[in-house]
């Protein structure tokens, strides 16, 4: 039977490839060798289409054998498994995976699939940060937190590191954007009796164009959308064209959420911008207020890439704690536990040693 | 004429004014209110309360000021006759015909008759009699309440209203519990917030391209003015002499 699955093994000595981060070709860690990325696109195009036969092959066997199972249709639907090439285990991943590794032999291995019916990424970012870098950004992330319980640090043990290829939609817009603002401009008079303030009221009008390039919105529902954003930005002068090698050795989702379905998130960070932009052209004002604002989109374009993500998980009184780093950039996002002793003594001493020094402040001030 | 006769009755009212100051007396009365024998008492009894104190009192009953400011009227009898006392002195000069009062205290006696709580402790000794009449009881009440508040400062070392050197203030020490507890609750909100860096975005401007900004309208119309007025914290205007001393007063 053909695999579903395939496996990126050396040409040379069969060991599996991974792409290195930093580097520009596919790597075989065991024999040296490194290889084009066109190169192995050709090399394996042939077996990806025979493993989307045999994909389909198990799939409809999958689904004679369902009507008896004890899944429910849903989760029928969500779960699908495929044979590893390299040791021939049968594996089981979600609906929207696309590459990821052997738990048994940790081989590398696409699911070509799952590339079937969708989008192909236009664009991707390759991982520049390695393992180590995204242990050694966590440690340094839980540096400077004063309420941070002494134990998390002390038995922090990892307990899984993951890299992962994340589909993003990049949204491209030209917009034209009119507001009208309330500004004063304040005048104060000293006299010997009274301080005269005079306000003067304008109405201020704003219109103008400009362009936004690639506002990333992630497409994939299992992301959460807060830590997503918070990894941003990214370096863009990165973004290269889109090849399936550069997923060698990383785990890697296929979108779920449409770029139709994300772009508000996109005209919403748009629309604020644009209105940024306007307020801050109204000068030589003391406030400035807004009033009502609206932002035509006139050109949106949409590109699809994939973005790398370093997804950390540790535990701690038995609860798990995700971090996410930014493949390219090493900026590292999560929350952190906080010591419930230490939330309280520590505003309580600064309330102690405050007492004393405001209440010289108000005596001197009443008498 | 008429500003011939206005400018000959102001001349008049002023030289009778000052004539309250060469008297240094320490009750007159130019306006009628008070019988003979009952200037007698009180300078009898003010003169025993200075006499104690080591202070100097003044009450002056005028028909008018002849226009002047009753502050500097006040000030003005104080700093000329009653400024002499070793514990310092005061005036209180009731003008009749304006149904208005004014109490003066100079540099000395200030500090033991505060603006904050001594002189309202007089007002409430003596206003009641003045809008009922009792001129006498009114002048008696001031004398009384000038020894009780010497007293006070001669007991207890400050004077009345004011704190005790080291004794605690509980106003302030209330405020200053309610506002480091408040402070100690904003700053636990801030610590507990440093523990998450993760936050939804809501502007794109990381991505905003610097050269496509082009504003094309760009119009600022004028609308109204308004204008607002604060008082400055009326601070007691004091003689040309520069005095820094203090008083109050009212209508009665």
């Amino acid at each position: 039977m053909a695999d579903s699955s395939v496996s990126y093994k050396c040409p040379n000595c069969g060991a599996p490839l991974s792409f290195l981060p930093g580097k520009k070709t596919v790597t075989c860690e065991y024999c040296g060798t490194e290889f084009e990325i066109s190169a192995i696109e050709e090399l394996f195009r042939a077996k990806q289409e025979i493993a989307v036969q045999a994909a389909e092959a198990q799939e409809s066997k999958w689904a004679i054998e369902d009507a008896g199972s004890e899944w429910s249709s849903d989760e029928a639907k969500a779960l699908h498994a495929f044979t590893c090439s390299s040791c021939g285990a049968e594996l089981v991943c979600d609906e929207n995976t696309m590459a990821t590794e052997c738990v048994y032999c940790g081989n590398p291995t696409m699911i070509p699939k799952r590339f079937d019916g969708m989008l192909k990424p236009d664009y991707v970012i390759p991982f520049k940060k390695t393992k180590q870098d995204a242990v050694n950004a966590l440690k340094e992330f839980y540096k400077g937190h004063m309420l941070l319980p002494s134990n998390f640090t002390a038995n922090n043990r990892v307990e899984a590191i993951q890299p992962m290829y994340v589909p993003f939609w990049l949204f491209d817009s030209k917009i034209t954007a009119q507001a009208e603002f309330r500004a004063e401009k304040h005048h104060i008079i000293n006299t010997p009796k009274e301080v005269i303030t005079e306000i003067s009221v304008y109405n201020c009008r704003r219109k103008g164009k400009m362009s936004f390039e690639r506002i990333p919105v992630d497409g994939s529902k299992k992301m959460d959308d807060a830590y997503m954003e918070s990894i941003e930005p990214f370096d863009y002068s990165d973004l290269v064209e889109f090849s399936a090698a550069y997923f060698t050795g990383y785990l890697a989702d296929k979108y779920d959420v449409t770029a139709e379905a994300s772009s508000a998130r996109a005209d919403r960070r748009v629309e604020n911008s644009a209105i940024e932009v306007l307020q801050n052209s109204v000068e030589n004002f003391d406030a400035v207020q807004l009033e009502s604002a609206a932002v035509k989109k006139e050109v949106g374009k949409v590109s699809y890439a994939m973005v790398p993500v370093w997804i950390l998980t540790t535990r701690y009184n038995d609860r798990p704690y995700t971090f996410m780093m930014n493949g390219q950039t090493g900026k590292v996002v999560g929350s952190l536990p906080y010591d419930k002793t230490k939330a309280f003594l520590y505003p309580a001493l600064c309330s102690l040693v405050l007492m004393p020094i405001l209440y010289f402040i108000i005596s001197a001030l009443i008498y | 004429m008429l500003k011939k006769f206005l400018s000959l009755i102001a001349l008049i009212l002023l030289i009778s004014f000052f004539s309250i100051a060469s008297a240094a007396q320490s009750v007159t009365d130019k306006a009628g209110a008070l019988k003979d024998t009952e200037i007698e008492l009180l300078n009898q009894k003010i003169h025993d309360i200075e006499r104690e104190h080591k202070i100097k009192i003044g009450v002056a009953f005028v028909k008018s000021t002849g226009g002047r400011d009753m502050v500097q009227a006040s000030e003005d009898i104080l700093y000329q006759n009653f400024a002499n006392g070793k514990n310092g002195g005061i005036v209180l000069l009731v003008d009749m015909n304006n149904r208005k009062y004014e109490m003066a205290t100079d540099t000395r006696m200030v500090e033991q008759i505060t603006d904050m709580d001594g002189i309202p402790f007089l007002k409430d000794k003596f206003t009641s009699d003045l809008s009922a009449g009792d001129y006498y009881g009114a002048a008696n009440n001031f004398a009384n309440g000038v020894d009780e508040l010497m007293t006070y400062y001669e007991t207890n070392g400050v004077a009345y209203g004011q704190r005790k050197p080291g004794e605690i203030d509980p106003m302030a020490a209330g405020l200053a519990v309610i506002i480091a507890i408040f402070l100690g609750v904003m700053i636990r909100s801030i610590l507990i917030g440093l523990m998450s860096n993760v936050h939804h975005a809501t502007a794109a401007s990381d991505y905003l391209k610097k050269n496509s900004v082009k504003i094309f309208d760009n119009h600022d119309t004028f609308l109204f003015m308004t204008v607002k007025r604060r008082p400055k914290s009326s601070g007691r205007s004091s003689s040309g002499g520069g005095h820094r001393g203090g008083g109050g007063g009212g209508s009665f």
